[in-house]
């Protein structure tokens, strides 16, 4: 640093720090270097500049307001970040935001389930054609494949019968006949299922109350809608009820199962053979299974067979196979 | 209120509010005049400002009084290197308008006075702003601010000696403006 540098930021320095006036520094400086003087001069000049102070003070209010809000800001931002501090507010937000969250699932929940409900109901009389049938069919098939145990098996078996034969009469009576053949071998296939049920259950176990309960339901509704047909005139349906009665009189027979049917309507058996293609109504008369109608068998008690219910009775009353023979009961 | 920089500082540095808020009052204002004076409106002004501070509060920790001269020069350093991105950035001529607000704080009876009365505040602001904006940075720093000249190199990141030749052009340049400013009053 030179000499006029030196004298330069001494004289300077005196003027700031009040060692000495701008004017004693600025005569010193005349008499140890003049050509420093107009340099000092402005110097000094320049050190006296400052800012109107409304405007400082309003500057300052500004900055401070902004920085105030930018720390507070910040300050939230990291509060909320950290996981372990949660306010009491925030925790009952988070509540409240998941309680409406499960509200509205179980309010979608209840809506489907009811819809499932209401939909499955009124599906439930729906018949072949109907947009509900396939719902309806869906649910039988739901049901079967959910039934973990031979009772509950057994029960969705005769359901399934039960409906099949129930669809079978509306269609004849409507003279669908080709759909009530139809439905009655499906029927007849789920009887016959629930009867392989019921014997191989018996052969494992015991005797099956809520088995045979179903089956005993399911065969009597046979019976019951053989004696409807009969009484309606039906005979192509009451001699393809008499087929399907046959048949399962036979597998309850080799299963050596006895079904009592008290209080079932005694049914009116036509004279066999029994031609279909004099009674059908409609054109599409199904042409009957060239098989001879088989005998009515007699009751395992009739037969002579130890089914272990002799004592239940009923199948001597309600029984078509007892000794009320279709042929000898022919009041047609 | 007459707690030490050092010990506002480490209070600060430990997200005290109240003590960086007594470094606010304590330093707003001659950050503000720095700045101020180096950009055209308050409006900038205030947010550069504003920015310095923001930046010192989330960076005061790295604040070393071993290696940083004081904390005005840390302050300082920060509103010099916001001007200068705001230079590069907007290629703004940084420079006083009009309306800057100036006067001199100094009594009547001061020497300067006669100074003034020929050297009127407007000259002055004419002579400060033909200057660049570096020259104008170590004027402000050199003769407002009171600082020497290695404080403004650390400021300016320039050599001390570099400082002086800088300080000593500016004036020089200021002069050549008055006078031509004063020959033209002359004149007219």
């Amino acid at each position: 640093m030179g000499d006029t540098e030196r004298l330069f930021d001494a004289l300077l320095n005196d003027a700031t720090t009040g060692k000495r006036t701008p004017a004693e520094c600025l005569a010193l400086c005349e008499v140890q270097n003049p050509e420093l003087v107009s340099s000092l001069k402005l110097a000094l000049l320049v050190r006296t500049v400052t800012l109107d102070d409304s405007e400082r003070e309003l500057a300052r209010a500004n900055v401070r307001q902004r920085l105030t809000a930018v720390l507070d800001s910040a300050e939230s931002t990291r509060l909320e970040s950290r996981s372990d501090v949660i306010s009491p507010a925030r925790s009952a937000r988070r509540r409240i935001v998941w309680m409406r969250q499960l509200a509205v699932v179980a309010a979608a929940l209840a809506f489907v389930v009811l819809g499932t409900w209401l939909l499955t109901d009124a599906a439930a009389n729906a018949l072949p054609g109907s947009p509900l049938y396939a719902i309806k069919r869906a649910d039988e098939a739901v049901e079967l494949t959910f039934a973990w145990s031979n009772q509950m098996r057994g029960e969705v078996l005769a359901q399934i019968a039960l409906h099949r034969l129930s669809e079978a009469r509306a269609e004849a009576a409507s003279h669908h006949t080709t759909r009530a053949v139809a439905l009655m071998g499906e029927s007849n296939a789920a009887t016959q299922q629930l009867i392989d049920l019921a014997i191989a259950t018996k052969t494992r176990t015991a005797h099956d109350g809520i088995i045979n309960d179903s089956l005993t339901k399911t065969l009597q509704a046979e019976y019951a809608a053989l004696a409807q047909a009969q009484s309606d005139g039906q005979t192509w349906l009451a001699q393809l009820l008499l087929h399907n009665v046959s048949d399962q009189q036979s597998a309850l027979s080799a299963g050596n199962i006895s079904i009592p049917l008290e209080g079932a309507p005694t049914p009116t058996i036509p004279a066999a053979p029994i031609h279909l293609s004099a009674t059908p109504p409609a054109a599409a008369t199904p042409r009957p299974t060239p098989r001879p109608t088989p005998p009515i068998k007699p009751t395992p008690d009739s037969n002579g067979s130890d089914s272990g219910d002799h004592g239940h009775g009923g199948a001597g009353s309600g029984n078509p196979n007892s000794g009320d023979t279709p042929n000898s009961s022919d009041g047609q | 209120m007459n707690d030490s920089d050092a010990f506002l500082v480490a209070k600060a540095a430990r997200r005290d509010r109240d003590a960086f808020s007594q470094l606010y009052d304590r330093y707003f204002e001659r950050i503000y005049r720095f700045v101020r004076l180096r950009v055209s409106n308050q409006a900038d002004a205030e947010d550069i400002t504003a920015g310095v501070f923001l930046n010192a509060w989330r960076a005061i920790e790295r604040f070393s009084p071993k290696h940083d001269a004081s904390f005005i020069s840390w302050l300082f350093r920060m509103a010099h290197n916001a001007l200068t991105d705001r230079y590069r950035r907007h290629h703004d001529v940084v420079s006083l308008d009009d309306s800057t607000l100036m006067e001199s704080h100094e009594s009547s009876e001061q020497p300067e006075d006669e100074l003034e009365s020929r050297l009127t505040i407007i000259a002055l602001q004419q002579a400060l702003r033909i200057l660049t904006s570096e020259q104008r940075g170590v004027v402000l720093l050199r003769f407002i601010e009171g600082l020497s000249a290695r404080e403004v190199g650390d400021i300016i990141g320039k050599q001390e000696g570099a400082v002086r030749g800088m300080q000593f052009r500016a004036l020089e340049a200021m002069r050549r403006a008055l006078l031509l400013s004063r020959e033209g009053d002359a004149l007219g």
